[in-house]
């Protein structure tokens, strides 16, 4: 039952080097300078492996076999004690002392039993806003929070919470309800990192909530709209156009989706203006999160999307409307370039935005931070094209490989924000860096154009 | 003989459309009963139902003598089901599949797995989600027969095999049918593979089970009867499911042949001829 | 060693099927006296059946005489008086003249031109021995 929990070796790999890191820095390290580091990476490593294995228990516990195996709750429940119990022996290793070890166990207990209810009932995912938005009403209640008090009440509400928690988890090897949402997750579970999308596009449209039937209807009539416009009057559509409706998802990043980031930007905005600016650094971390959703959204939902059309796509090309030379590949890729621009263009005026608003970048920041997002959207444009064209499936690794570039794009970027650096583009390795993944683009999308001239 | 499964009153609702009602059923050791039905009459949902996998409004249900939703971890290991869908984890290989599902049971037949994966050629490294609807079955079938369970239940289990694999998953289950302890359900629309193996026929129609019998006495009593009489000569046939009078006679299908009648009908001179029906025609009938 | 025929889609239970069948190869003489049967396993593997179904027509045989169980050995072709052998072949010939003759009514044919018609064949499969001899 383990190898179903942790299944999936990018994870498992990351996490385990991240352990590493942690043991490496512990081991190095002369004074407490890092402990903050130090707890952020195991706390950041372990929550990844609870949120990994929360998000595979409903194949487990919502399968119909469950009902049949023989002690399927008892085992189960084994298995989930011994893989926390193993992802704490680093924990062990790592922290400097027994009350922050007996307060990250509690942590820990408490992390996982959210992120499970969340999987269950998503009415427990207001837990991550909540946590997101407490720095601000804390403040203003002027409630101060002592690191040493909060670990030392964690510590000792452990036994409380191992007993709860062990309630909660006979209560979890026999759960089985709430199907219909949870049958949904099971659909994205089922099937690897690089189709997770694909699933959710064949949930019946009925079974969908009223808001996403109402997003998806919207998101789609625009393109009738432009389709029947275009009929209406005898003018044909470009070809970029045809490809760019051929790949419509439910799931797209379309013209609703810029209008309720923009909306809510400037509600953001509005408030950061109203309020008084010392409170502004508690908009950061949100402020922080809203390139990552975007392109999460706008770019790697783009490749799954296309991913999962290859076949379709494939189809298109042997249309007589793109018998001309090549013509399918140029329209194609004038498709992705043009959505990508898009997107990393209002990215920019986003973080523009709300640096002007809440002031947590600079000038120098914002440049370098631009520069870093477009080596990104070279580099990834680049892997993306090459996993399109492949004949195997490279879904998987492009789709974890964008995630972690993206990781490490943001942890740069904090870091940068931090230290003062200055611009980027004066320096050597960074030129390079920008050189190549301008040459890789490029190299890309001429293997591209290629791939179809001999077809 | 004991009473492997007993069913009382089960009712079953599926957004405010009865489905089942008050449906009774008992099948004892040894049976292997078929369970006919139309399409979307509910056999997966009685299937599913006994085996706790879908709720129900009312009834009581047991197996093996305990009740149905508090089976013992030893009663759930003598039980195989195979299911119509499969909602096996998809990116599993078959073969790890099969060491988790037998991580669950004290008893497995490890010669059973190794002989059907040879037999059926059933590639171990292959994911779910790569096999042909055909193979998922068949390994669908080898993980419920593996550990040596003494109740099958089988949701149309021939459905995505062709012939030559129907005819094999049923030698599979005429060699376990032997050991007379074995009892066997299965639903199916192909009523030639039940004539085959099962002995008894149920056939739900209405949300009830409407008849349930022997198949053999089936047979004998489910059957065409043509009379031969002059029109004016009204005779009665007991227990007539469909008639017709026309000019030299009267011709009908009845649900059972009674023997007294005919021995009268005799004595009366009436010409009687039975003709017996193939169980497609039969279940037809019944439903009808 | 596939002797049996059995037609799992028609009307005619499986078992009555076989019993009707192994009634015929008994009293033509197709099994020998003591001659063993095929066991029930084997059977039911050849024609892939419900053992059960092979269970019951051996029971039935041995019922009316036709097959006895032997500890060890299994279903025997039981030795009997000549007369009676005789007797019951009379009586399944009889079976088959009794609806000879409810066909030939229907047709509107009278019992006398069937006896006629079957004197007149019994009279050409003579000319026909005498002929060749």
């Amino acid at each position: 039952m383990a190898n179903i929990l942790l299944h999936g070796w990018w994870v498992k790999v990351f996490v385990a080097l991240l352990w590493v890191i942690a043991i490496a820095i512990r081991f190095t390290m002369h004074d407490d300078s890092r402990e903050d580091l130090l707890f952020t990476i195991i706390a950041f490593s372990n929550f990844l492996l609870y949120l990994m294995v929360a998000m595979r228990l409903p194949l487990l516990t919502h399968s119909k076999m469950a009902i049949l195996l023989p002690n399927f709750s008892q085992k189960l429940k084994q298995v989930l004690l011994v893989i926390f119990g193993v992802s704490l022996l680093p924990t062990l290793l790592v922290l400097p002392d027994a009350v922050t070890w007996l307060a990250f166990i509690s942590i820990s207990i408490l992390s996982t039993l959210i992120f499970v209810a969340m999987i269950y009932q998503p009415i427990y995912q207001i837990f991550i806003w909540l946590l997101i938005l407490m720095p601000l009403p804390m403040e203003l209640l002027d409630i101060s929070l002592n690191k040493e008090k909060l670990f030392t009440t964690l510590a000792w509400l452990l036994p409380l919470i191992i007993w709860f928690s062990y309630a909660l988890l006979n209560k979890l090897v026999n759960y089985r309800g709430n199907q219909k949402h949870v049958s949904k997750i099971i659909a994205t579970m089922n099937v690897s990192m690089g189709k997770t999308l694909a699933v959710q596009e064949n949930i019946p449209f009925s079974d969908r909530t009223k808001l996403a039937q109402w997003w998806a209807n919207s998101h789609f009539s625009y393109y009738r709209k432009l389709i029947s416009a275009a009929s209406n009057t005898s003018q044909q559509l470009s070809n970029r156009k045809l490809i760019e409706i051929s790949c419509q998802s439910a799931n797209s990043f379309g013209v609703n989706a810029y209008v309720v980031w923009s909306v809510g930007i400037s509600l953001l905005c509005v408030l950061g203006l109203v309020i008084d600016e010392s409170y502004h650094h508690f908009f950061t971390p949100m402020v922080t999160l809203i390139p990552a959703m975007i392109i999460g959204t706008g770019s790697i939902t783009l490749f799954q999307i296309i991913q999962c059309k290859k076949s379709y796509l494939a189809r298109l090309t042997i249309l007589p409307r793109f018998k001309q030379h090549n013509s399918f590949a140029r329209a194609f890729l004038a498709y992705v370039f043009y959505n990508q621009a898009m997107l990393y263009c209002f990215i920019a005026l986003l973080l523009a935005v709300t640096a002007r608003v809440f002031g947590h970048i600079n000038l120098t920041i914002y440049i370098n931070l631009i520069l870093i997002l477009l080596v990104y959207c070279f580099v990834t444009i680049s892997i993306m094209l090459f996993a399109w064209r492949a004949v195997q499936d490279y879904g998987n690794p492009v789709v974890w490989l964008m995630l972690i570039g993206f990781i490490c794009t943001i942890v740069f970027a904090t870091n940068m924000a931090s230290s003062g650096m200055p611009l980027l583009i004066f320096d050597g390795v960074f030129q390079t860096l920008l050189v190549t993944s301008l040459l890789l683009i490029t190299f890309s999308s001429y293997q591209y154009l290629q791939y179809f001239t001999k077809r | 003989m004991t009473c492997i499964v007993n069913v009382k009153g089960l009712t079953k609702s599926y957004k405010n459309q009865p489905v089942l009602k008050e449906l009774n059923l008992q099948i004892e050791q040894g049976d292997v009963v078929g369970l006919l039905g139309k399409n979307g009459a509910g056999k997966s949902t009685l299937l599913k139902s006994l085996l706790n996998i879908s709720d129900i409004d009312s009834g009581e249900i047991s197996i093996f003598g305990e009740q149905y939703n508090q089976l013992s971890s030893k009663s759930k290991a003598r039980i195989g089901y195979v299911p119509q869908e499969n909602d096996e984890i998809s990116w599993l290989s078959v073969k790890d599949l099969i060491n988790f599902r037998k991580q669950f049971y004290a008893v497995w037949s490890d010669e059973k797995v190794t002989e059907l994966i040879g037999r059926w050629e059933i590639d171990l490294t292959k994911k779910i989600a790569e096999l042909s609807p055909g193979q998922v079955q068949r390994v669908l079938i080898i993980l419920a027969l593996a550990p040596m369970p003494e109740l099958l239940i089988f949701d149309e289990p021939a459905a995505s095999l062709d012939p030559a694999g129907r005819r094999d998953f049923l030698k599979e289950i005429l060699a376990l049918v032997s050991d007379e302890n074995i009892t066997v359900i299965f639903s199916t629309h192909i009523t030639s593979d039940l004539e085959r193996i099962a002995n008894k026929v149920a056939v739900l129609d209405k949300g009830q089970i409407c008849y349930f019998n022997d198949l053999d006495i089936t047979k004998e009593n489910v059957v065409q009867l043509t009379v031969h009489c002059q029109e004016e000569q009204h005779i009665a046939i007991p227990h007539l499911l469909r008639g017709k009078t026309f000019s030299k006679g009267q011709h009908g299908i009845v649900s059972q042949l009674d023997q007294a009648w005919l021995a009268q009908m005799q004595e009366q001179a009436i010409e009687v001829t039975v003709t017996p029906m193939g169980l497609e025609d039969i279940f037809l009938e019944l439903t009808a | 060693m596939q002797q049996f025929v059995i037609s799992p889609s028609s009307g005619i239970p499986i078992y009555k099927q076989l019993y009707s069948q192994i009634e015929r190869m008994v009293l033509s003489g197709y099994f020998s006296v003591d001659q063993r049967l095929p066991s029930v396993r084997q059977v039911a593997n050849d024609l892939d059946v419900n053992p059960m179904t092979v269970s019951k027509a051996y029971g039935l045989l041995e019922e009316r005489g036709y097959l006895t169980r032997l500890r060890g050995k299994g279903m025997v072709v039981t030795a009997r008086d000549n007369e009676v052998l005789q007797q019951e072949k009379l009586t399944m010939l009889d079976e088959m003249i009794k609806e000879l003759l409810a066909q030939a009514k229907h047709m509107g044919i009278s019992g006398n031109k069937v006896a006629q018609l079957i004197n007149d064949n019994i009279a050409n499969e003579q000319d026909e021995t005498v002929g060749k001899e």
